[in-house]
């Protein structure tokens, strides 16, 4: 068999894998759109029909009045909103720092830094609270933001990565005319890292808009609410629960993900640089 | 920040010397807010809740010191070795099987074939989903009575399917199921890691006759394995730390089939404010995860080929 048609065998089985699988990871998304359309009785139905008969639009309009679901979106927007913007730049100035600037202790933090990756939130979790009641911080949303101005170990080093593969002679003639680290970096690093940028804000959206013991633990005021504490107690306090508004509402609190996900789409991939160059 | 460099040297002129100073300076500003984050929400924490294991204290009066009695407590009380046995077993079964997949989804979707960008996005698409919503719709599908998992069971293979969350036998295999279900950020990483793989290293084994799987062991694996590392040690890390997917799919239960660490640790310290045993509890996972993740390192010499560099 020669080169070409050996490719294209290979070809045709990754296809073949790949496409049966698509049914599987599609699944739970067209339940979860067929019940968000349908009247409770035909959801708990045997066999199960995924195609709604009626198609019942309300099941948005009502999930959303059924707790103050619209409240809580906002809620959840205005926190990763604050967080994406306060992350991305403090990740991008450490990353900036530990690619492109020479200082003693340097290597010693950088290994801090990526040991934090390995520390499990509950062992932060309760003095964070202490930390958080003294100041009076309960019910806000500040302990879900600030403590992520440290930029995360995972995307310091994203930016790290990307800063190290940018030429020293872009640089280099720039700091001889006599520009500041800080001109370096807001006026060539940011613009030249947007890839990471869209990347790392697509990725702390995620964790932020998706974030439940954070909000479990600093939220008891219902209005203060976030999308997945008001889902996971929507869940808990009806036994038989509306299962149609649940999932109307679950498509309403997947959308924003999603559409950022689409729009950013194309940098996910070009923003992760794994290898060193 | 130039500024404030060029008055310390004292003068108009920049003597060399400061170059080095003024570099370290802008360093540690620059990493300023990553330090003032890192003392004031983990570094005292880690000390203060390591301090707290040793306590009795209920957020109320003040923390009571109790010298080993909270990990005393641990070892004889049943509920923390069953939570620790059904993280474990999770992880031991989980790990495996979400890196090995992950590894082959990755493979495939490095093809280049028609649509690929499509297959791609539609194969990430669970990983965008936020967990709680995820969590509520798998509910559905493992019901018993009326969902989609039971009943493709039974057309295809005329089997009546368990009740998968209300069975203790089952649940963790619901779990497990669920959570395969979303691959999605480690099959991002390998794929990066996979397009970063020279395409003369693939043609130049390909002269010397080797076939698709010679090609997978010995360029493909020593070319990526420090990024096989990195994702075998977060998804430990991550698996041992699972809550939020089960907290909306089973609360623990039932009969603690699938009361992971976490949930244990949570209920103890926000359920019944019993914060210093819970601090013990933390720092006990802590400990755990440390000795795996050194485990991990220091067995990785053996396959991990820094050649690539990460």
């Amino acid at each position: 068999m020669g080169r070409r048609s050996r490719e294209r065998l290979y070809k045709a089985i990754a296809l073949l894998l790949l496409l049966p699988g698509i049914l599987w990871v599609l699944m739970p998304t067209v339940w979860m759109f067929s019940a968000a359309f349908s009247r409770l009785e035909q959801i708990m139905r045997w066999p199960p029909d995924l195609w709604p008969d009626p198609w019942v639009f309300s099941n948005f309009y009502e999930g959303f009045a059924f707790l103050p679901f619209g409240r809580y979106f906002m809620n959840s927007t205005q926190i990763a909103v604050i967080r994406v913007m306060g992350q991305v730049l403090a990740a991008s100035m450490a990353g900036y720092a530990f690619a492109r600037m020479q200082a003693p202790g340097k290597n010693l933090l950088f290994i801090l830094v990526l040991s934090t990756l390995m520390l499990p939130y509950t062992v932060t979790m309760i003095p964070q609270y202490i930390i958080f009641q003294r100041l009076g911080w309960i019910d806000t949303y500040l302990p879900l933001i600030i403590p992520h101005f440290d930029g995360g170990a995972f995307f310091i080093f994203l930016f790290r990565q990307f800063f190290r593969s940018i030429p020293d002679e872009l640089t280099e003639a720039a700091r001889l005319d006599g520009c500041s680290y800080f001109g370096i970096y807001w006026r060539m690093m940011l613009p030249l890292s947007l890839p990471v940028i869209a990347a790392s804000s697509i990725l702390i959206f995620q964790n932020s808009w998706q974030e439940l013991l954070q909000p479990l633990i600093f939220l008891h005021d219902n209005s203060k609410y976030t999308i997945p504490l008001g889902l996971a107690r929507f869940r808990s306090s009806y036994g038989s629960s509306p299962w149609h508004l649940i999932m109307a509402v679950s498509i309403g609190a997947a959308l924003p993900p999603v559409v950022l996900f689409f729009i950013g789409q194309r940098f996910l991939l070009s923003g992760i640089v794994v290898s060193d160059k | 920040m130039s500024g404030m460099a060029a008055v310390g040297a004292g003068g108009v002129e920049r003597p060399r010397l400061s170059l080095r100073w003024r570099e370290a300076i802008n360093f540690y500003l620059f990493l300023a807010p990553w330090i003032l984050g890192f003392l004031a929400f983990t570094a005292i924490p880690i000390v203060a809740s390591l301090i707290l294991g040793f306590t009795k204290y209920n957020a109320i009066s003040p923390p009571d010191f109790v010298g080993l009695k909270n990990f005393r407590f641990l070892y004889d009380d049943q509920i923390f070795w069953k939570s620790l046995r059904v993280t474990l077993t999770y992880t031991v079964v989980f790990v495996p099987l979400q890196l090995v997949s992950s590894l082959l989804l990755a493979m495939l979707l490095n093809l280049r074939v028609p649509s690929m960008r499509t297959i791609r996005t539609i194969y990430y698409l669970p990983s965008i989903l936020p967990t709680v919503v995820t969590g509520l719709v798998w509910i559905w599908l493992f019901n018993a009575d009326f969902g989609l998992i039971n009943f493709f069971l039974y057309k295809a293979f005329e089997i009546r399917g368990p009740n998968w969350l209300g069975s203790e036998r089952w649940v963790m295999s619901a779990v497990i199921i669920s959570g395969l279900w979303a691959l999605g950020g480690g099959v991002i990483i390998f794929l990066a890691a996979l397009q970063n793989v020279p395409g003369e290293f693939y043609e130049a084994a390909e002269l010397d006759g080797a076939n698709i799987l010679h090609r997978f062991w010995h360029v493909t694996v020593p070319m990526i394995s420090p990024v096989i590392l990195y994702n075998l040690m977060i998804a430990m890390i991550l698996s041992l730390q699972v809550f939020t997917r089960i907290y909306v799919l089973t609360q623990g239960g039932p009969n603690y089939a699938s009361y992971f660490y976490n949930l244990y640790v949570y209920d103890n310290a926000f359920s019944y404010l019993k914060l210093g045993l819970a601090s013990a509890q933390a720092w006990i996972l802590f400990v755990l995860i440390l000795l795996l993740t050194v485990l991990a390192l220091r067995t990785s010499g053996r396959w991990v080929h820094y050649s690539g560099g990460v």
